[in-house]
């Protein structure tokens, strides 16, 4: 009822910088807040993918997250740093999902890490490095790709991983140690 | 876990569990430690790192990995950006303008059991559609000073814009303020003292939309 | 119950008849903690509010409408033709104690 996706005429609003859209947005500008959603959506749906492990629920974080966003950017006091903010709320979504399926599974399922992959030997042939990565990625235990990612799409600190996860620092470290190592290793491996 | 390969023992800091033996094999430091040095550009210049052919082979190692989780991202947010736009749709439609609607601004009636109001966020609405009929100018936040609840009380309006460089300021900021209190006039029974406009920053010219590069 | 009150959709539909108005939105405080609590599972929620509150008091009726305008219309002069037209429709539909007509303008053009 109150938002139609705008035909795509090209408007100021596309170029704006970000402080312009989050102030706008935070008035009630629905085509400024559109404008924001065009430009990190497809971020945020990547990190809610590689946090979640799939893409069964990506459209579902992603929308609660806009929507929480939509709700608070009122309490957003710089709108310089909308983008990192709209992380750490997908971020923060797609790690309660996980939470939330894992107390439905078997806990000790979830954290096993995922069985020694060998996949990408092969595929190394016929996919390109990318497509490779992606895959050593996917087969990364749970918390070391949460971790990862965190880390590397959204560029948390350690402590911030830390806080976010509930982890200890030190078990942050130890996991961000062991993905960059299996990837490094897979990706020496597809020479 | 992983067996060794003639090819591992060129690189033993592959392994996942022996911190000595990665020690061992990258000149005393730590994977985590050339990736920490690649972080902050290599500055301050460590030598055992950079006189290192082992650390140098990681080091590169890093390097590629980053690049190539770079080309990744990429990949993955072109894809998305493929999408069509019934995800954008839903969310549009699932957000309220009740979020931001701010105060009510009352509207006279005669009768006593009426009450009409238009809400601050209306009112943002058509102070920032007044901008927009212009050109060269983008109007930001709008904020309403003052007890706007109260009938005839008088309030002041303080509004961010951002010009075209190469335009008039003080002429723009002057229309500005004649469109916003025509709409004013218009649409509300505000009483406005005063119409303070800030150019905050100076709008470049648009250009094809980079999405990640927009962020400064 | 004496006083007949109508249905939240005829009243809408009066509201949508008067120039000027170009949208009616679901009105209602109680609609707006409803939407919070129902985060989480968030479509469709447009379709089931009620759109004109009607809310029964001790002291009469209290009717809230929420609407958006063209941009070409003055919002007082809309305002009162909604309110005017709420009244008449009140007073035609068994002229129950009336204790507030509450019209908010929430968009414009």
């Amino acid at each position: 009822m109150l938002g139609r996706v705008g035909e795509q005429i090209a408007s100021p609003l596309d170029t704006a910088t970000d402080q312009m859209l989050a102030d706008r947005a935070a008035d009630g500008d629905l085509r400024a807040f559109e404008v924001l959603v065009r430009r990190y959506g497809p971020l945020m749906r990547v990190y809610a993918t590689r946090i979640l492990g799939s893409n069964d629920e990506t459209d579902d974080v992603v929308q609660e997250s806009f929507i929480t966003a939509w709700q608070q950017l009122g309490t957003l006091a710089d709108g310089r740093a909308v983008k990192s903010w709209l992380m750490r709320i997908v971020g923060r979504r797609s790690i309660d999902r996980l939470r939330a399926r894992r107390l439905h599974v078997n806990i000790d399922d979830t954290d096993a890490p995922a069985p020694e992959s060998h996949a990408p030997h092969v595929l190394a042939e016929t996919l390109s490095q990318t497509e490779a990565l992606a895959h050593v990625l996917a087969a990364l235990p749970e918390e070391q790709r949460r971790c990862w990612t965190l880390r590397e799409l959204a560029d948390y600190s350690y402590g911030e991983i830390a806080d976010e996860l509930n982890l200890p620092a030190s078990t942050v470290r130890g996991l961000l140690a062991r993905a960059r190592k299996t990837l490094l290793r897979e990706m020496e491996d597809w020479r | 876990m992983t067996e060794l390969t003639p090819a591992d023992q060129r690189f033993v800091a592959f392994d996942l569990d022996d911190t000595e033996r990665e020690q061992a094999g990258l000149n005393g430091h730590t994977l985590e430690q050339l990736s920490d040095y690649l972080d902050r550009g290599r500055v301050p210049a460590e030598k055992s790192i950079d006189d290192s052919p082992d650390c140098e082979i990681a080091l590169r190692g890093l390097e590629r990995l980053r690049r190539v989780q770079a080309s990744l991202l990429e990949l993955d947010l072109k894809r998305e950006s493929l999408r069509d736009d019934n995800w954008i749709a839903s969310i549009l439609d699932n957000i309220s303008l009740e979020a931001r609607a701010g105060r009510e601004i009352p509207l006279a009636h005669p009768s006593p059991t009426a009450r009409l109001v238009i809400t601050e966020g209306a009112v943002r609405g058509i102070l920032r559609e007044a901008g927009d009929r212009l050109e060269n100018i983008l109007v930001g936040r709008c904020v309403l000073v003052g007890d706007v609840s109260v009938p005839a009380n008088p309030i002041t309006i303080v509004v961010d814009a951002t010009i075209f460089s190469g335009e008039n300021i003080p002429m723009l900021a002057e229309r500005l303020r004649q469109a916003m209190h025509s709409a004013l006039g218009r649409y509300t029974e505000l009483v406005v003292a005063a119409i303070d406009i800030t150019v905050s920053d100076l709008y470049v010219a648009p250009k094809a939309s980079v999405p990640d590069e927009q962020n400064r | 119950m004496t006083a007949v009150v109508p249905a939240t959709d005829q009243l809408a539909a009066v509201v949508r008849r008067v120039s000027g108005v170009c949208a009616v939105y679901p009105a209602g405080p109680i609609v707006a903690t409803a939407v919070n609590a129902a985060l989480g599972a968030v479509t469709q929620r447009a379709h089931t509010m009620p759109t004109v509150l009607i809310e029964q008091r001790a002291d009469g009726v209290r009717i809230t409408a929420k609407i958006g305008i063209g941009a070409t219309e003055r919002s007082g002069d809309v305002c009162s033709r909604v309110h005017d037209a709420i009244a008449a429709h009140l007073l035609q539909s068994g002229n129950p104690p009336v204790a507030q007509i509450a019209v908010i303008v929430a968009s414009i053009g």
